[in-house]
């Protein structure tokens, strides 16, 4: 199978997106992550005979864009590495109209303050709804570990987001701020 | 099972129905029929998966990236090199492999010679990824390296300078950084690279490019400006002899 059998136009008008949003969860700049995206569909171009399965492209596709991220951090020091703090206060239950003030940015942005082997999973468990095996062959981890790190990078992420907005509540412009600091 | 673990195994659920008939699921959906504060809680956990869902799917996406990917296609060319047959690898793997059998101790590595050199570098070159970034143009290509701290200022002839590019990599060979740059000439996909002098010992200090060929590939290897340049395409070393 080819790249001409794959359509080339559909695959990327299809996948291109979700691929940046989770170039971007692992790099968390705009450049790396469109070098991240684009470099993942030179390699389906230069080497999309690798692929057998057309069903598997997605998975593939996100695949290979997590190695060539592995591969570039092995030899960089460009990419930043968030650790959290310990210290969790006790917040409010993270519920579904709480959630409905979360946009795009402050949800990307709050990712990004999590520790990225609970982070990749957590993106991509959110971005295109793939399947926590389909999460474990993109990450080559076991899929006990996809659930484990599933289920705290989702307690972490609501909790950090019931901080940001708590904090915006209390101060309008804070929340502004810290997003105008993070770009 | 608890209705801890419960949560635990549901928590990896996702929101569209389709793991609904996922054995790993089944035990942990079951209990939801058995357990109203647990159907609550899965409820609610959906509720907020569904509505964070929607937020990762808005982060904004750069508008030219799609125009960008599409580009690519039409210049991104598969090298000759990595589109052999797969019989001709079978071959050249014997080929190979009765060498090492065969092939004797003298013949072991020494110091290496400048013709095989070229060879060794486009071996590598197979290896990985064919570019690292796309870009259009020669200042493009600058702007890339320059972020990466590698040499920007090449001493390229005008007419290299100023052909439409393809895309641009960074290599590790012999514990150095090699730029390889990949564009189109007379209609040729080709390779340049950028060496430290004195990388592909042998070469001629007056800028004398020379030629050779390795497999089906003619190269062209020249020093000038204190960088040392191999060019590697199926091109005529006459009209390779034209950009250098």
């Amino acid at each position: 199978m080819n790249v001409d059998d794959l359509d080339y136009e559909q695959i990327v008008a299809v996948h291109h997106e979700p691929l940046y949003r989770f170039a971007f969860s692992l790099a968390g700049n705009p450049d790396d992550a469109a070098e991240l995206t684009q470099e993942t569909y030179v390699r389906l171009l230069t080497k999309g005979g690798q692929l057998r399965d057309r069903s598997k492209v997605k998975t593939w596709l996100f695949t290979t864009l997590y190695r060539v991220f592995l591969g570039w951090r092995r030899h960089a020091t460009r990419f930043p590495h968030f650790e959290i703090s310990a210290v969790e206060p006790e917040l409010p239950h993270f519920t579904p109209e709480m959630a409905d003030e979360v946009d795009g940015v402050l949800a990307m942005d709050t990712a990004l303050q999590i520790e990225e082997h609970f982070r990749a999973p957590l993106v991509l468990f959110y971005l295109q709804g793939l399947a926590y095996k389909d999460i474990a062959e993109v990450l080559d981890i076991p899929i006990g570990t996809v659930m484990s790190r599933l289920s705290r990078g989702k307690e972490l992420l609501r909790k950090r987001l019931a901080v940001r907005l708590q904090k915006s509540a209390a101060e309008p412009e804070a929340l502004d701020q810290d997003q105008a600091n993070q770009n | 099972m608890t209705r801890e673990t419960a949560k635990f195994i549901l928590r990896a659920c996702r929101v569209d129905g389709q793991d609904q008939s996922d054995p790993q699921f089944a035990e942990a959906l079951d209990m939801l029929k058995r357990d109203p504060e647990l159907a609550r809680w899965f409820a609610e956990e959906q509720a907020v998966d569904t509505r964070l869902a929607r937020s990762f799917g808005s982060f904004p996406v750069p508008p030219d990236l799609k125009t960008q990917l599409l580009a690519a296609r039409s210049v991104i060319v598969v090298p000759v090199w990595q589109r052999r047959p797969v019989w001709l690898a079978a071959a050249a793997a014997i080929v190979v492999l009765l060498g090492i059998v065969l092939l004797p101790r003298a013949l072991r590595p020494g110091p290496a010679l400048a013709s095989s050199q070229p060879a060794e570098l486009l071996r590598l070159a197979e290896q990985g990824p064919h570019v690292n970034v796309m870009a259009a143009s020669f200042p493009e290509i600058q702007q890339w390296l320059r972020a990466r701290q590698q040499p920007a200022e090449l001493a390229l002839s005008e007419q290299l300078k100023g052909q439409r590019y393809e895309g641009c990599r960074i290599l590790e060979w012999q514990g150095r950084r090699v730029t390889m740059m990949c564009l189109g000439l007379e209609g040729k996909h080709v390779d340049l690279f950028v060496l430290d002098a004195g990388q592909l010992p042998g070469l001629p200090a007056d800028g004398q490019p020379q030629f050779a060929r390795v497999g089906d590939v003619n190269t062209a290897a020249w020093t000038r400006g204190g960088q040392t340049f191999l060019l590697a395409g199926h091109m005529d070393p006459d009209a390779m002899k034209r950009y250098l």
